[in-house]
């Protein structure tokens, strides 16, 4: 196995991991400096993304031939974010109908994966949105016009997420999408009113 | 505002001229067990049964309006079948329907959940369009009629609809079999043991001496039950 980060050759016997996703969370620890992240991964030459989170644990290290990865300072990622944060909260906003319709009418197993699979993502950006703060030293706590801060929107979005996970927990499927649809979708809203002036502020 | 109890009052006057025993039934039935009904964010009363909500807590009518969309209400709408219900809740979905439909039929098991329905939103002016059962009715046609659950009703008792929509669709059994082997094969149906341990597990009995037996019951049906007597009335 061949393992290469940005052109500079590792020893493939000191990276541990049974798979790709081990492989590559070992690699973040203990050989990328901690003011960079991967940016590019190349799979067997191929650049590789994930269709789906944790899609890389499938991968098992036996089929690694040959990893490369480019790696990018945490102030290129964070603007990266920036830069696409806008699409990936149009694209949770567009898959919350379809779960809340399913959750309120339909089967409620079907309904808890594409919610599974929508809590990733959601969960990736609000993690993305306080490190690009961190890194960009932004003052999350200024209030922009009549929007309030976005502390404020990050806290209450924190306190529709924890409400989700303890509503799913109770098995209480209406009153999820009620959570989703009337709490979440306006969160998520107001959210995206903030990203030009962030990225106004970044640049 | 009118008050629960004049609601309640309006709603069985309305049924009591179309089944006066239903709405005697329902009059004297006692409060349900685990069953709160709160007022959702828009004002309008929800429910809530062991903890889990069987409406929106923010907009049930929006919800019901909603419902009207799913692909089994359309597909009644446009094949012009009759809706069954399955689940009543507190009857948002119920009332939407009635917009709709001349004839819509709600599986309410419990008379309780009636009473509780009817305390809080007004069927009375529906009433006509609505048929009620609480256990299998002979001589019903479900030939040209569509089940619709009720997704929160479902979860809440999903072996009995899974009962009902056996017997909608098809099952019909004739002939005799014995006693035992009839327990054997309805073994996961509740009730039906203590109806069968009226008769010897080696006598052959069919539906009817079944059913006649469960008709002579007083009493609120078991699961069981119900299914014996909606077999017979498909045989």
């Amino acid at each position: 196995m061949i393992i290469n980060i940005n052109g500079r050759l590792v020893e493939a016997g000191t990276v541990g991991g049974e798979n790709l996703e081990e492989m590559l969370l070992d690699l973040q620890e203990r050989f990328i400096p901690p003011d960079s992240m991967v940016g590019d991964v190349l799979l067997n030459g191929v650049l590789y993304s994930e269709d789906v989170p944790h899609a890389a644990v499938e991968i098992l290290r036996s089929e690694v031939q040959r990893l490369d990865l480019v790696t990018r300072s945490a102030e290129e990622i964070a603007l990266h974010f920036i830069k696409h944060a806008p699409r990936v909260i149009e694209a949770l906003l567009a898959s919350l109908p379809k779960i809340v319709e399913i959750f309120r009418l339909g089967d409620e197993a079907e309904a808890n994966e594409h919610f599974l699979r929508f809590l990733e993502p959601l969960h990736l950006l609000m993690n993305m949105l306080d490190k690009v703060g961190q890194v960009m030293g932004l003052r999350y706590e200024t209030s922009i016009g009549d929007r309030g801060s976005l502390n404020d929107r990050l806290d209450k979005m924190a306190d529709v997420f924890s409400r989700l996970l303890r509503v799913q927990e109770q098995s209480d499927w209406v009153y999820l999408a009620d959570i989703l649809e009337y709490e979440l979708t306006p969160e998520l809203e107001a959210l995206a009113g903030f990203l030009p002036h962030l990225k106004e502020t970044a640049h | 505002m009118p008050s629960a109890y004049s609601l309640l009052e309006r709603n069985l006057e309305a049924l009591a001229g179309k089944d006066l025993s239903l709405a005697g039934m329902i009059r004297l039935a006692d409060p349900p067990a685990k069953a709160l009904v709160v007022p959702s964010q828009k004002g309008l009363p929800t429910l809530i049964v062991n903890g889990v909500s069987l409406h929106s807590r923010f907009d049930p009518e929006a919800e019901a309006q909603a419902w009207l969309d799913s692909e089994e209400v359309q597909a009644a709408m446009n094949q012009g079948l009759k809706p069954v219900v399955f689940g009543l809740g507190l009857g948002y979905h119920v009332l939407a329907l009635t917009n709709f439909f001349k004839e819509v039929v709600v599986i309410e098991l419990e008379a309780a959940f009636i009473r509780l329905a009817f305390s809080h939103l007004d069927f009375s002016a529906a009433m006509s369009n609505l048929e009620f059962l609480t256990r299998p009715e002979p001589g019903i046609d479900w030939s040209r009629t569509l089940l619709m659950p009720h997704a929160p009703s479902v979860r809440l008792k999903r072996d009995v609809f899974n009962s009902w929509v056996s017997l909608i669709k098809s099952g019909r059994r004739t002939g005799r079999e014995t006693a035992a082997q009839l327990k054997a094969d309805l073994r996961n149906l509740p009730g039906l043991g203590s109806v069968l341990s009226g008769f010897e597990p080696g006598s052959t009995l069919g539906l009817p001496d079944l059913a006649l037996a469960i008709r002579k019951r007083q009493g609120p049906l078991s699961e069981g039950e119900i299914y014996v007597l909606l077999m017979q009335e498909l045989a």
